[in-house]
């Protein structure tokens, strides 16, 4: 039997028996729905948690010890500090695609500034990190690059502000005009700004457009001193054991120039170079040496094992991001609800099967009439198995459908009644394509499966037999 | 052609522990119409259904139109029944959920040849001249149940017509009608005789075999009779 002559008797049986079609379909519906609604929603989840945590890649951190804070520094030698040469050989493992640097600064600072954006200034202790200006390749920064200090001697000599251009400003320590500092925040410092602060300030929220505002934005960093006080910022600094006494408190201009994901959570990101060389004025050598941490961006598709074994290997650690707990939490809830999505497709299965079975054995008569009139064995199994299939596809677009429109509603419901909260996304679904398609897979699968045995046997139906009688 | 369209040599069959034929030899030549009498359960209809590749499991040689049906594979049977051989039953077996002419049209869905040309527009035309040997053009969109036990006969008739057989095996195809209806139809398979085509009537109806041009009559599973006669 060609396939358009099994697809022109399939069509015929189906419209003889649409009833019971539709409510074979509706049962499978009800399985496929619960699986896509699930599926989809655990991608929405996995989406949200991409956003708190960089997925794919690893940052490494020196070994605390069980002392903590300064006791560290009188253990044996104290944690072994991250530093260039473990960067090096980190960037030559094969899994690693690049690797990228993070420097805290090692001594108080404070900022103000803000005017021009919130409307008032405002006045914070400076908390910053040097970043790789690597890390930063794909993300959209302007007006000026991301990128470390220039060499100072090609810089021009000036007293005062108005002797330098194009946005230079003239330091009085250096007398020589530089650019601002430029400076990258974390999407997830947007995320808690817009989350808590703007709401209990009354600020307006940050969105894409206010973020182009604030491109651009300058404020004022003095390194070497706190709001906290001189002596306080000491014995900030003091407890890192880095501070010099002698250093005298600079004022440097820092521009924002845009967002990066690879940026710190929780701290303006500068070029990393510009944190050494403020390191090395403000806390000695070895603090312009010492790394926080470091990132390895795996390459695509590598597995991490091999690399945390390597950075354990080397005395190192790896930072508690809370991702891997928070990633097996939505994979262990996905995973149940997918058993109970699966166990309602196999009722469904099961009852295919039985119907199936039922159909063959009320049919039988008129299945014996088709070997009378040419079909063979196989032909009646692939008529069954046709059948099955129609039902699994239908029950799979109905249950697909199911599910999207049930992720609509909730999704329009969450967006008018549910209040903002950090990193709360537009949907709480992701319908991919592998979605629909395990959907209707998983549909097709159990119809199948299901009518399997009843399509045996109604290949197995002896002519003779079922022709005898009147 | 010379020889005979249906051969049996010794044909056995057995249900359990009962031998239904026992070594029944017979050859049916081109054109004839031969009724198959015998009491209820003397192994007639048997007979038909081993002649007609329904049943695989017996003893001994079936030829029809030259193919051996013992070394068949089912799908070449399945070739041969929708191809050469038209099958009439007492019951009809037409399916309600189809038109009339959807059921007669059924067998274009098997046929290995021509299958993507009849369940097209040939398909209908061929249905439709089918309905209109039997005369049943009037009631092509009807459905079966809506037709009379006679009307619905000359359907089954036109779906055994439809691949254009060169055999018909039919199985009490007068049982269920009255005596007057079952008249229409012994014509009708007189008229198709005389047309050419072979038909092999199993009945236990004295007026059925009347018409048959042999008659042949089966006992105990063994063929004790066997009468030419003159159409």
């Amino acid at each position: 039997m060609t396939t358009r002559a099994l697809l022109g008797l399939v069509r015929l049986n189906l419209r003889r028996g649409r009833r019971s079609f539709v409510l074979s379909a509706i049962g499978v519906a009800i399985g496929i729905a619960s699986l896509s609604f699930f599926l989809a929603l655990s991608g929405g989840a996995e989406r949200v948690l991409e956003k708190i945590f960089p997925v794919g890649q690893l940052e490494i951190v020196p070994k605390k010890s069980s002392l903590g804070g300064p006791l560290d520094m009188l253990a044996l030698g104290g944690p072994r500090p991250l530093d260039d040469a473990f960067v090096d050989a980190l960037s030559k493992r094969p899994e690693v695609e690049r690797v990228f640097r993070r420097m805290k600064l090692a001594f108080p600072a404070r900022a103000w500034g803000g005017q021009a954006l919130l409307g008032r200034e405002v006045r914070a202790e400076l908390i910053a990190e040097g970043l790789d200006p690597v890390a930063t390749t794909t993300d959209d920064l302007a007006p000026l690059p991301f990128r470390g200090p220039p060499d100072p001697s090609t810089l021009r000599t000036c007293n005062a502000d108005t002797e330098c251009s194009g946005g230079e400003y003239c330091p009085w320590d250096t007398h020589r005009c530089e650019t601002p500092v430029p400076a990258v925040i974390s999407p997830f410092l947007i995320e808690i700004f817009n989350g808590t602060i703007a709401k209990t300030h009354g600020l307006p929220q940050v969105g894409p457009m206010l973020v182009n505002r604030f491109r651009g934005i300058t404020f004022t960093a003095e390194l070497g001193r706190s709001f906290l006080g001189e002596n306080v910022g000491k014995l900030l600094g003091g407890l890192g054991g880095r501070v010099t006494t002698n250093a005298e408190p600079h004022q440097r201009r820092v521009m924002l120039v845009g967002v990066s994901r690879a940026a710190s959570p929780l701290a303006i990101s500068v070029p990393i170079e510009y944190v050494r060389a403020w390191n090395r004025e403000y806390a000695g050598e070895a603090a312009s040496r010492e790394l926080s941490s470091v990132v390895a961006v795996m390459k695509k598709g590598k597995r991490s094992t091999a690399l945390v074994a390597f950075a354990r290997e080397h005395g190192y650690d790896l930072a508690d991001s809370g991702a891997e707990q928070a990633g097996l939490a939505v994979t262990l809830v996905t995973l149940l609800f997918a058993l109970v999505s699966l166990a309602i497709l196999l009722v469904a299965g099961m009852n295919i099967a039985h119907s199936f079975f039922r159909a063959v054995a009320e049919r039988r008569r008129e299945l014996g009439l088709l070997r009378a009139l040419g079909a063979t064995e196989r032909d009646l199994s692939m008529l069954l198995l046709t059948e099955a299939a129609a039902l699994g596809v239908a029950g799979g677009i109905l249950g697909v459908t199911m599910a999207w429109l049930s992720a609509l509603a909730i999704d329009l419901a969450a967006q008018r009644f549910v209040p903002s909260f950090p990193f709360k996304p537009d949907s709480f679904f992701v319908f991919s394509g592998g979605v629909v398609a395990i959907g209707l897979g998983a549909s097709l699968l159990a119809c199948l499966l299901g009518a399997l045995l009843p399509a045996r046997l109604a290949a197995r139906v002896d002519p003779a037999t079922a022709l005898q009688g009147a | 052609m010379s020889g005979p369209l249906i051969s049996l040599e010794g044909v056995r069959k057995r249900y359990a522990e009962v031998e239904v034929l026992r070594g029944v030899s017979l050859d049916v030549a081109p054109g004839e119409l031969v009724a198959v009498t015998g009491r209820s359960g003397s192994g007639k209809s048997t007979l038909l259904q081993l002649i007609g590749g329904l049943d695989r499991k017996y003893g001994g040689t079936i030829r029809v139109d030259g193919a051996e049906l013992g070394k068949l594979d089912d799908r070449a049977l399945a070739s041969l029944r929708a191809t050469r051989v038209g099958f009439v039953f007492q019951a009809f077996h037409l399916l309600d959920h189809l038109s009339v002419r959807e059921n007669v049209r059924l067998p274009g869905y098997f046929s290995p040849e021509e299958s993507h040309a009849l369940i097209g527009d040939a398909g209908l035309r061929r249905a439709d001249e089918a309905l209109a040997r039997v005369e049943m053009s009037a009631f092509a969109d009807a459905r079966p149940s809506a037709l009379s036990g006679g009307q619905r006969q000359r359907v089954a008739i036109a779906r055994a017509l439809f691949g254009k057989p060169r055999l018909l095996l039919c199985d009490e195809p007068t049982g269920n009608l009255d005596a007057q209806t079952g008249e229409g139809v012994i014509r009708l398979f007189t008229e198709l005789n005389r047309a050419g085509m072979t038909i092999l009537i199993v009945t236990h109806e004295d007026r059925v075999a009347d018409a048959a041009t042999r008659i042949v009559r089966i006992a105990e599973g063994e063929v004790v009779g066997d009468e030419v006669r003159s159409s």
